[in-house]
């Protein structure tokens, strides 16, 4: 696979996930609501995640 | 190698106990991530020394990124295969992170011809770094991509035959994708490359606001279940296996869906003529 078709790739991937998780603008052609309610779940899964890990690392 | 044609439950540390109970379970898979290959876990040295099959299943290598799969994730998956003394271990058809942003989740690759591409060179090299077969997962999504050039069904029959990949077949995330964004399920399921499954998942979530959620912390609803043998009509019997990451409920809660479960699939008829068998590795 060519290093241009990668770029393309990642820079595509990378606009969906500045959407995503720091509220960027949704790239062009999808469906902004959609990924409100996506942002909205990663946020709340992130959060779960760190919760975890942080009672996970209290000393015992 | 075949998995049983049964029900089996992933291991977590709250399944763990379950597992060990219940000896009418098929099998079971762990998130590899969260197995030190060095020192596993007791609990799951003892499933694997009764002989029970636990399959490795990662979610970080991110198969479907723009960038390679990475050589410590790799290594890391293949350790733990073998301590596990796995068959073959499973992963996604996703994309996790970007130029050192980490989604945390799941995220589904565009179907374009280039996106499949880089899909494809990426799931050989990780093939080529693992020590056993590599098996792929379909990902439920809550949007899509725009401009694909491909159904999923179409997407994922080219990337198992370009790559000779068996198929982990998640039938609530084609529940999600069908509830989510209107797909055919009947078409789907008359183009997708069924003759490849290795195993089926199935998981519980939630409809919230018209669109549905597979969260893995809900009991399984109707739909989903429906979906399930709508499925093995086409295919027989599966090795299917169910997920459950929070949210456990009464102990009673999980044993009764997988008693139900085990009886949609004793009760699965045979499979219709020209119907296919899951795949051997």
């Amino acid at each position: 696979m060519t290093a241009a078709a990668r770029s393309r790739l990642g820079r595509a991937q990378r606009a969906l996930l500045e959407a995503l998780l720091a509220d960027a603008p949704a790239p062009p052609g999808f469906d902004a609501a959609r990924l409100r309610i996506a942002a909205a779940t990663l946020r709340h899964k992130q959060e779960r995640t760190k919760c975890a890990a942080h009672k996970s690392n209290r000393p015992r | 190698m075949k998995l049983p044609r049964g029900v089996g439950l992933g291991w977590r540390p709250e399944t763990a106990w379950l597992i060990d109970q219940r000896r009418d379970l098929a099998f079971s898979e762990v998130i590899a991530e969260n197995v030190d290959p060095r020192n596993p876990t007791r609990a799951l040295r003892q499933l694997v020394d009764r002989g029970m099959t636990v399959i490795p299943h990662g979610v970080s290598l991110g198969l479907g990124g723009a960038e390679t799969p990475e050589p410590n994730r790799l290594e890391h998956l293949a350790r733990v295969a073998e301590a596990l003394k796995a068959p073959f271990v499973s992963e996604h058809v996703a994309f996790v992170r970007s130029s050192g942003l980490e989604a945390g989740h799941l995220l589904p690759v565009p179907r374009t011809r280039e996106a499949l591409d880089i899909l494809i060179e990426n799931v050989t090299l990780a093939q080529r770094a693992l020590p056993v077969p590599l098996v792929l997962e379909n990902v439920a999504a809550i949007f899509e991509w725009p401009d694909a050039e491909l159904s999923e069904a179409e997407f994922l029959r080219e990337l198992l035959r370009a790559t000779s990949s068996g198929w982990l077949f998640d039938v609530a995330n084609l529940y999600a994708n069908s509830e989510n964004h209107g797909w055919d399920v009947g078409r789907f399921l008359s183009e997708a490359p069924l003759e490849r499954i290795v195993y089926a998942h199935i998981a519980g979530g939630e409809s919230r606001g018209g669109v549905y959620h597979d969260t893995h912390a809900h009991p399984l609803m109707a739909p989903p279940r429906e979906l399930l043998r709508r499925v093995l009509l086409h295919t027989g019997p599966l090795p299917l296996l169910l997920e459950r990451d929070r949210d456990f409920g009464e102990r009673s809660e999980l044993e009764a869906e997988l008693d139900e479960l085990s009886n949609i699939l004793r009760h699965c008829p045979a499979p219709q003529p020209g119907a296919v068998r899951e795949a051997t590795l």
